[in-house]
């Protein structure tokens, strides 16, 4: 019985001709991609092109980042700890959260190209949060944890609307070696 | 030019792909990310990747949330999503898998934001499109099928469909979701275990 209900399961599900059309006329809508070079021996190189209307944009959220990163400052997360680092170019930033009932926690964002295995996170030593110290450039960066698998944002940092993870994700800014 | 490969696009048509045109889909990612700007080139290219992998995307969505409705509507976000972090994308990873991380992560948040579990297969209409010469009874059958996979819990949905269905390897299933090979293994046979339970209570009262 289960191996034909497998089988029924398996059962294509036609695409609608109305949803696609749909979904091609938002795709072409959308703001254009950044270009991409791709150098297959040493990596991939991004080439940004910055317009008018795009830099203006650009400028606009920059204001507002200043403006939010002087909040932050006044605000200083306990979480989140900007650690005197040697390597010139790199803050350090100590990342935790509480989870005492978590078996497994990782750090995913920008920075790890949201790869779940790329920074997994180590237990305290009173077992109820998590930590993780982890040079960053300077800049913005978005970030999440995942939680026995469940992705979540950092409950004390701001969040931001862009979620390609199904919830919105965190966001710090790293600053001339504090944050 | 022969098919090498039928590919279902959308109801009443079937598009045929040749051997030229039969590439992969980091080459179909690539097109889409050097193209001009503003140039059609860029959407025609990724209209193939989405030709390729909607069906399987809203298989797989449709047998987790239950409705075309939320399917299609998880799907679409999922392809949203790609298309704008497409220059993120890793060639060292399958399309596919990564398609479906986010796609699974889709499926998880519409099922948290769900209020109401009778959002669920009302009229089986997901399945009224599987085949147009179902009978009644069958189409009934397939209805309590789907209410044996509602029965489970998601996590065990997922895993379950994932395997089963998509008939995907656990290292791939371990890379899309985030959890261990052992816990999906784990996942997969209590899936089974309560659709049989499940199943053979149906056939049972039948």
């Amino acid at each position: 019985m289960l191996t034909r209900s497998i089988e029924a399961w398996r059962t294509p599900v036609p695409v609608r001709v109305a949803w696609r059309a749909a979904l091609l006329r938002d795709i072409a809508a959308a703001p254009h991609l950044p270009r991409q070079t791709i150098v297959r021996d040493t990596g991939v190189r991004r080439v940004w092109m910055l317009r008018p209307a795009t830099a203006l944009t650009a400028a606009a959220l920059l204001l507002v980042a200043g403006l939010a990163l002087g909040a932050l400052l006044t605000r200083a997360p306990s979480d989140m700890v900007a650690v005197p680092n040697a390597t010139p170019g790199l803050t350090t930033v100590r990342f935790l959260i509480v989870a005492p009932a978590a078996r497994q926690v990782s750090l995913v964002g920008d920075f790890n190209r949201w790869d779940v295995n790329a920074h997994p996170m180590r237990r305290s030593h009173d077992g109820q949060s998590w930590l993780l110290e982890l040079p960053l450039e300077a800049g913005r960066h978005t970030y999440a944890f995942v939680v026995d698998g469940d992705v979540v944002r950092d409950p004390a940092a701001p969040s931001v609307v862009d979620d390609d993870f199904g919830v919105p994700n965190s966001i710090i800014f790293v600053a001339d070696g504090r944050t | 030019m022969s098919p090498v490969d039928a590919v279902p696009a959308f109801e009443g048509t079937t598009q045929y792909m040749s051997e030229e045109q039969v590439v992969n889909d980091a080459v179909l990612v690539r097109r889409v990310l050097e193209a001009g700007d503003g140039g059609g080139e860029h959407a025609a290219a990724f209209t193939q990747l989405v030709d390729r992998h909607a069906p399987a995307c809203l298989r797989f969505a449709t047998r987790m949330l239950g409705t075309r409705e939320d399917a299609e509507d998880a799907t679409q976000e999922t392809l949203m999503r790609a298309y704008r972090a497409l220059h993120t994308f890793d060639e060292s990873t399958p399309f596919r898998t990564w398609l479906f991380s986010i796609l699974v992560n889709r499926c998880r948040t519409a099922i948290l934001r769900r209020t109401r579990r009778e959002r669920w297969i009302s009229n089986g209409d997901h399945f009224e499109h599987a085949s147009a010469t179902s009978s009644p009874a069958s189409l009934e059958l397939k209805v309590e099928l789907g209410r044996a996979l509602e029965a489970l819990p998601s996590d065990l949905r997922e895993a379950f469909l994932l395997k089963h269905v998509e008939q995907l390897e656990y290292e791939e299933m371990a890379a899309i979701t985030g959890r261990g090979v052992s816990a999906l293994k784990m996942r997969v046979r209590r899936a089974c275990a309560r659709l049989r339970r499940e199943l053979a209570e149906l056939n049972h009262e039948r």
